[in-house]
């Protein structure tokens, strides 16, 4: 079985694992906010966290040399 | 039973992810697996069965496609959703055409995630809700061992209840496996004479010589071999009830020495001067057309029209499907008794399968198939790879052969004839799979090609 479902170049496969790794701490941030009751003071630093991460993810496509970057 | 949690499978060659899922997951009370690769699965799957696996679609070695194809063969039963941090509109779309239940892109939308994990849930449940009730619809429909909800076996199990105490001479006819002897017993049971004997006698199985001494004994010296007397069946049975499986087997002489048993209750020992009564019902059966047998000269009519005087015919399977589900649950249930294995039931792919398998064999191959099925599982619900390796490798041959048989030169098991609408029916459901076709249809691979050429199907 072979097939190429990995990005081709260089700079894509760098994209899609940095968009992992913020995935990774973008969905701890999600379970971590599920288990804290309301009110919790860490629930805020959290959602600091989880706003920084997705802000990242955000800006990936924008890296120069990304094939959408230069739609953009 | 405690409720166990519904299962799921994740794969990512990202740790991380695993560990994200896993939290979250576990959280909304699944029972989680985790791998790094989709390598080992085709070995691991049919152990694991999952009820679904979230699967990302850019892995090394093996790609999250490849894995959701395997998966869709192997544990048709089993949901999968993909994930991606790389998604494109056409690669969710062939995902989909797959028979991928989703395709989420990472970072992970954990509210989605929760609602196809809620489906997952709810849609094992109404299964397993389905499966209980089959199980009591099973016993609900039970008579006397015997499990029928379709209307057909509902009447026939009125008759026997209304006949059983009065009968003394009955005729079962139906194919094999229609469970024959299941009704000889019930009228015995239901009878006045339950607590005497029940002596069942296989007409096919005996060398022609010895049934005159098997059934009426024969006394010392009668014949060489004889050192002692011996009393046959009917002395054993007298009291009770004797039933004769395929009788349309009996030789001629023995033929007329049965009318007077019954007709006189007499029965004579092979080298006995004298005969000896005996009080005894007997109930035949027969799976050949008995009428034909007379007509062709094989059988005695006066014999004959002595023994239908209550003919009881049992439908072959195939004319009573919705008797299919609930012999499944009960069969499903006995062996995972007698295994030892929590088995609740069967998937809906199983059950597609066995309904639409034709059953040359009746409820026995029907049985048979279960009890295979259930020795080589390996999970909670018997998939519909477990029923698909094992069905038509139990099917008896359509007739048992007269003992001794002689070959003749050139002489083929007959096989079950289908029409090209039941063999396309079975290529389609195993997806053109040739081989399984041809064990689902009972016959080997080479006739299953014969078919399709004559059909022009090839
Ligand atoms: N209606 C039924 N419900 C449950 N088991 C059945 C039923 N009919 C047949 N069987 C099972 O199928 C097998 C064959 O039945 P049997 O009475 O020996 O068939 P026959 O005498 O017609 O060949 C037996 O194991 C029997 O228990």
């Amino acid at each position: 079985m072979t097939e190429s479902t990995l990005p081709e170049t260089p700079r894509e496969r760098l994209v899609h694992e940095f968009k992992n790794h913020l995935s990774v701490i973008v969905g701890f941030c999600d379970v971590l906010l599920r288990e804290l009751p309301e009110g919790d003071a860490k629930r805020a630093d959290l959602a600091q966290i989880q706003r920084a991460a997705l802000a990242a993810v955000a800006l990936l496509p924008e890296l120069p040399g990304h094939a959408s970057a230069t739609d953009a | 039973m405690p409720e166990e949690r519904p299962r799921l499978l994740v794969i990512d060659d990202e740790p991380g992810m695993l560990a994200v899922v896993e939290r979250f997951a576990a959280a909304e009370d699944f029972e989680v697996v985790t791998r790094t690769g989709g390598h080992a699965l085709l070995t691991e799957l049919p152990a694991l069965k999952p009820d679904v696996a979230l699967v990302d679609r850019n892995m090394p070695e093996v790609g999250g496609l490849d894995v959701l194809r395997l998966i869709r063969e192997i544990d048709p039963d089993c949901l999968v959703i993909l994930m991606t941090a790389y998604a494109t509109v056409d690669s969710a779309i062939e995902a989909v055409k797959l028979g991928a239940l989703d395709y989420l892109s990472k970072p992970l939308d954990f509210g989605r995630l929760r609602e196809l994990l809620d489906t997952v849930r709810f849609r094992r449940d109404r299964r397993r809700r389905l499966l209980v009730a089959d199980s009591e619809l099973a016993s609900r429909f039970e008579f006397c061992g015997m499990i029928g909800r379709s209307p057909v076996m509902q009447e026939l199990f009125d008759l026997v209840r209304r006949l059983a105490p009065h009968a003394r001479t009955a005729l079962i006819t139906g194919e094999t496996g229609t469970g024959k002897e299941l009704v000889a017993r019930a009228l015995h049971t239901l009878g006045p004479r339950r607590d005497r004997k029940f002596v069942a006698f296989n007409c096919a199985a005996v060398v022609e010589t010895l049934f005159e001494s098997e059934l009426f004994g024969h006394t010392r010296g009668a014949f060489t071999g004889a050192v002692e007397a011996k009393a046959g069946l009917f002395e054993v049975a007298d009291g009770g009830t004797i039933f004769l499986d395929e009788v349309g087997e009996l030789p001629a002489p023995v033929q007329a020495k049965l009318l007077r048993v019954i007709e006189y209750g007499e029965v004579q020992r092979v080298g006995a001067a004298a005969g000896r009564t005996v009080d005894v019902r007997t109930i035949a059966a027969t799976n050949r057309q008995l009428f034909d047998e007379v007509v062709a000269g094989r059988f005695r009519q006066d014999l004959y029209y002595r023994l239908n005087v209550v003919e009881i015919n049992l439908p072959s399977l195939h004319e009573r499907p919705e008797d299919i589900p609930c012999l499944t649950a009960a069969f499903v249930g006995e062996f995972a008794g007698r295994f030892g294995k929590a088995l609740a039931g069967v998937s809906p792919g199983a059950e597609r399968l066995l309904h639409n398998a034709p059953w040359p064999g009746n409820v026995r191959e029907l049985r048979n198939v279960i009890e295979r099925a259930c020795m080589l599982s390996e999970g909670r619900i018997l998939s519909e790879r477990d029923v698909l390796s094992v069905l038509g490798a139990g099917a008896p041959r359509p007739a048992r052969p007269r003992a001794p048989a002689l070959p003749t030169p050139g002489d083929t098991p007959a096989e079950p004839a289908h029409n090209r609408r039941t063999v396309e029916q079975v290529l389609q459901q195993v997806g053109g799979n040739r081989s399984a076709a041809a064990r689902l249809l009972g016959i080997s691979r080479r006739a299953l090609y014969r078919r399709l050429d004559s059909f022009g199907l090839r």
